[in-house]
């Protein structure tokens, strides 16, 4: 047990998942975790790589990831938008690897220093064509130190990449984080043998195919994994809810105490808790509809979880937006007035 | 009488696939591809030993038709990825397949980290002198003035000499053949792959059918004249050389190579 940094706690993760290869280049909301894996990671049998840039990472982990190794990079605010062609790239050879992603102010350069929640849909949708993700959120080193084992487990256990974004100020902020209780961790496939990965749908024969079938069968392969994905969704007093604020990662923790307050009042508030961003949690939302008449979404971009969700539900819910765009973290107050206004 | 398939060639190639291969009649990338498999084949490597990575464009299609592991990179990708290969499992020989826009123009960069690097990988440049897949569009090797549809007044830009390029970036290993040469360029792709640390094979070619056609027979002895060993080289003069591709082994020196400096230091820090 210590008292620990996210970037300590993200470290202490990937090292007890067994991350053979951390690829990374200087970016300064990453650089506690890099220097971290650097001294500690050789020390393991593991390589760090200082890469010339973002992309550059992403390309070797691609390369260790092929020939079976557990590989994972960090990188942050723009440094997200350049690794995306990889990422497609990753997820339609099927090809585990963890992608962390600390998200500052943007857009751009923005402010590396302050936090803003603005590349939720960019982790789903970022890259050409559509394809497959699982996105990951914590909202405490305490969590950030366990997600950093399941998202390994996961890419493994489904193939996929994994994106791990984490709020600028979770990464800065310390809290006491318990090494004991880690997952059980999921072992590396060996590589198929002498596999052919390319950017184009590739047949039966090794060559890229034209065949309608064949594509189909690419795209979709692990389509039935999609929908029985584990996702983690955290309840917080919503047994009796007739209200829900819905929220993820740092700004979770601002609508606890929310929801804290306004117990006090004897208003019946609940919060969901957003861990596994994508794919998207339906069922757990589909399953409070039933109860509830008024949503509150809470996060720091321009509500874009709340424009993905207002499609889903039915007009008999009042379903409204609290945002803020300064870089600063929304404060219960302001969720508490989103509620009650 | 019959054409008897040639047994080391058959040993590397993939069985069933769909031959004729992809590339279009009288294409110079086979002869690279052969000139690759008689070099794996004289290095005595087994297939598991191989592992191949290309990027974009005609030659990116190599890897599919040899019997190893291999990845076609996106675009720019291909030496990163291949980078990472060897920083896993660095007993593996690691063969880079790239056009000229792959090396120079997309990849650039990466091209320029693996000579700073010094990772021991082997990256055989086609230089076509154009990006011929998507219509023969100036590369950084294309000469100057030459009429394409993306400069249809002429390439305003000179061409870059790839062997300086790298020899000032710390590049320990360059070569450069002629594919009229293929016994030759065969000879310098083993020697490369030998070499401990990085190392690049130009195979300078003529793209027969973009931008302009030509006579594939005609571009193949043009690249036979041009050529001059770089014995020969030494003594002549600039004048002389003028339009002539200097070829052989440009320069090769010794430098540590980057997974061993990390089986180094990890020895040292696990004692």
């Amino acid at each position: 047990m210590r008292f620990i940094s996210g970037h300590e706690a993200i470290a202490q993760g990937a090292l007890d998942a067994g991350v053979n290869l951390f690829a990374a280049s200087p970016e300064i909301p990453i650089i506690g975790l890099s220097d971290r894996m650097a001294e500690e990671l050789p020390k393991r049998g593991g390589k760090f790589v200082q890469m010339e840039d973002a992309p550059a990472c992403l390309g070797a982990a691609v390369g260790a990831s092929a020939v079976g190794q557990k590989a994972m990079i960090a990188t942050s605010g723009p440094g997200f938008a350049h690794v995306q062609e990889l990422i497609g790239y990753a997820s339609i050879n099927h090809l585990p690897l963890v992608v962390l992603q600390v998200m500052t102010m943007g857009p751009s350069t923005g402010l590396p220093n302050l936090s803003m929640q603005g590349d939720i849909m960019q982790a789903r949708w970022g890259c050409n064509g559509d394809y497959q993700i699982i996105a990951l959120i914590p909202s405490s080193p305490k969590e950030a130190y366990e997600l950093a084992i399941i998202a390994f487990n996961v890419s493994e256990k489904y193939r996929l990449p994994v994106i791990v974004l984490v709020d600028q100020i979770t990464m800065e902020m310390r809290e006491i984080v318990d090494f004991r209780d880690n997952p059980k961790l999921t072992h590396r496939l060996p590589p198929r043998h002498h596999f052919v990965l390319s950017g184009s749908p590739i047949g039966s024969d090794g060559m890229p195919t034209h065949d309608p079938k064949e594509i189909k069968d690419l795209n979709y392969q692990g389509i039935n994994n999609w929908d029985s994905i584990d996702r983690i969704i955290c309840q917080y007093e919503m047994d009796d809810a007739n209200a829900a604020i819905i929220s993820y990662g740092v700004t979770a923790r601002a609508a606890k105490t929310a929801v804290k307050i306004l117990r006090q009042r004897k208003q019946k508030v609940g919060l969901l808790k957003v861990t596994t961003l994508w794919p998207w949690p339906r069922d757990e939302i589909l399953k409070i509809e039933k109860k509830i008449h008024k949503i509150v979404v809470a996060e720091t971009n321009w509500g874009q979880m709340f424009k993905g969700l207002r499609g889903m539900c039915p007009t008999s819910i009042d379903i409204r937006s609290v945002i803020r765009l300064d870089g600063r973290l929304l404060t219960p107050k302001e969720i508490i007035d989103g509620i009650t206004a | 009488m019959e054409l008897q398939p040639n047994p080391v060639i058959q040993r590397y190639l993939r069985q069933g696939k769909k031959l004729p291969a992809f590339f279009c009649p009288g294409c110079e990338v086979g002869i690279v591809m052969g000139a690759l498999i008689r070099a794996l084949n004289a290095c005595n490597l087994q297939k598991d030993e191989i592992f191949l990575v290309s990027g974009v464009g005609c030659s990116g299609r190599i890897p599919m038709y040899i019997d190893t592991c291999s990845i076609q990179a996106p675009q720019g990708m291909a030496l990163t990825i291949a980078a990472g290969v060897k920083l896993a499992k660095p007993h593996l020989k690691v063969v880079v397949l790239l056009g000229d826009g792959d090396a120079l123009s997309f990849g650039g960069n990466a091209l320029l980290h693996a000579c700073i690097r010094n990772i021991g990988l082997t990256a055989i440049i086609l230089n076509g002198a154009s990006m011929s897949i998507s219509g023969g569009q100036p590369s950084p090797t294309t000469p100057y003035g030459k009429v394409t549809s993306f400069a249809p007044y002429g390439n305003p830009n000179h061409p870059v000499n790839i062997g300086k390029l790298l020899e000032s970036a710390g590049g320990t290993f360059f070569g450069r053949q002629t594919v009229y040469y293929a016994q030759e360029l065969a000879q310098l792709i083993e020697t490369a792959i030998k070499h401990n640390g990085f190392s690049v094979v130009e195979a300078a070619m003529i793209c027969h059918v973009r931008p302009q056609k030509s006579d594939p027979v005609k571009a193949l002895e043009h690249l036979r004249d041009i050529a001059v060993p770089v014995e020969k080289a030494s003594k002549l003069n600039r004048e002389k050389l003028a339009g002539k591709i200097v070829t052989g082994i440009i320069y090769r020196s010794a430098r540590p190579e980057l997974t061993e400096e990390y089986e180094k230091a990890s020895k040292k820090i696990r004692g």
